[in-house]
């Protein structure tokens, strides 16, 4: 309880902190707003799993609350959080069981649909360079800075990722 | 890069966009997160010291509950799209004595509508049958700790109504949505009551699910 209530002021602190320092533009109600939906689509796409998504950034901002005011690229901070969490999410998938998905969404075309297998099956930091490329069109250092490994690394994960991707269409 | 790299790095955008076009995400602000709904954030310290105390309290008066001892209770739960089956969670399961209750009303995207009963044990860990195993404590003193959901509700229910056996109904203050957690759901905090009918409406006022919880059983 007592970190409960340690998070909670030291929130508020960071809260009051942040809105006083010139360096840090909006507040952080803003930047959920505006990054709460692109960080789920992104952590979709890296778990394959909309409602593990959603809950995966929610924890992510939580994460990153106390620390309003003392990041300066609030961005890419809170994108590693989010992949860090969806790399560590396969390992807590057992501990649930899916309830059926009654949402109606549209059938994608066949090769979308084929292309979509095949990154599933992509291992998951291959998964997301991949995803972090092309679909969030960031430039290797940044993919490197999500993940937490050297260009080098993202470039040998998305070189093996597309020739898996490669593979797995042809066959 | 050859023609058929190019073709492929296209199709794989192309994916890549299918997939986050049908994300769905509910809309919601941070407000919403931290705070029940119908709030206000904490703004003064003041307010934050009242909260702590509130919390201070509730803790106090949580321990002298899980410190009495309580009759033995035979708790039946069900879904209707799984009451024909075994799995995923069993129909009835018998909680000890001298646990605390947490009812837990779940509906998922608009789907099957879940009637789950976790138990708090005087050290907090839960043992539930419900369709997620958790091994997080359920009540207030969870807030902020990373609570997992358990479930979500549909998109479209506003207000959920529940009758107990007694026949008293739960109002909306005892409803409430657990905050700091990604997904709406309702906890009811009640220790000896126990839900017979759950109600689900929409934002119009129209009843979007009658659920009867079956086979309850009181010993």
């Amino acid at each position: 309880v007592g970190r409960s209530a340690d998070d909670l002021a030291r929130f508020q602190t960071d809260r009051e902190q942040a809105a006083a320092r010139p360096e840090v533009s909006g507040s952080f109600d803003r930047f959920y707003a505006d990054e709460y939906l692109p960080m789920v689509r992104l952590a979709h796409l890296v778990t394959g799993s909309n409602d593990a998504a959603e809950d995966l950034v929610q924890e992510a901002f939580l994460r990153m609350a106390p620390h309003w005011g003392h990041v300066d690229r609030p961005v890419p901070y809170l994108r590693r959080i989010v992949v860090n969490r969806c790399l560590t999410w396969r390992g807590r998938r057992s501990r649930t069981v899916p309830l059926p998905d009654s949402f109606d969404r549209p059938a994608p075309a066949q090769p979308v649909a084929e292309m979509l297998d095949a990154i599933a099956r992509l291992p998951p930091r291959r998964r997301a360079a991949i995803v972090l490329r092309f679909y969030t069109d960031l430039p290797e250092a940044e993919i490197a800075q999500a993940l937490g490994c050297r260009s080098g690394t993202v470039k040998s994960l998305l070189s093996r990722g597309l020739a898996q991707l490669r593979k797995e269409i042809e066959r | 890069m050859t023609a058929t790299d190019e073709r492929l790095e296209e199709r794989l955008r192309e994916a890549l966009r299918y997939q986050a076009s049908v994300t769905v995400a509910g809309s919601r602000s941070w407000a919403d997160v931290q705070m029940p709904r119908g709030r206000s954030r904490i703004k003064a310290s003041w307010q934050l010291v009242a909260a702590v105390a509130t919390l201070a309290v509730a803790l106090v008066a949580g321990a002298a509950y899980l410190s009495r001892s309580s009759p033995t209770v035979r708790v039946a739960t069900s879904s209707p799209a799984t009451k024909d089956t075994a799995a995923p969670w069993p129909v009835i399961e018998t909680l000890a004595q001298g646990q605390d209750w947490t009812f837990v009303l779940v509906a998922h995207s608009g789907g099957p509508w879940v009637c789950m009963v976790k138990a708090r044990s005087a050290d907090e860990t839960c043992t539930t049958q419900n369709a997620t195993p958790d091994p997080y404590p359920v009540g207030p003193l969870a807030v902020g700790k990373g609570v997992r959901p358990w479930g979500r509700l549909a998109k479209d229910v506003v207000r959920i109504d529940v009758t107990f056996t007694d026949g008293s109904h739960a109002s909306p203050s005892i409803l409430r949505p657990r905050t700091l957690t990604a997904s709406n759901y309702y906890v009811i905090d009640d220790v000896v009551k126990t839900p017979r009918v759950v109600t689900a409406f929409g934002p119009d006022g129209s009843t979007l699910e009658n659920f009867t919880v079956p086979n309850i059983h009181d010993g």
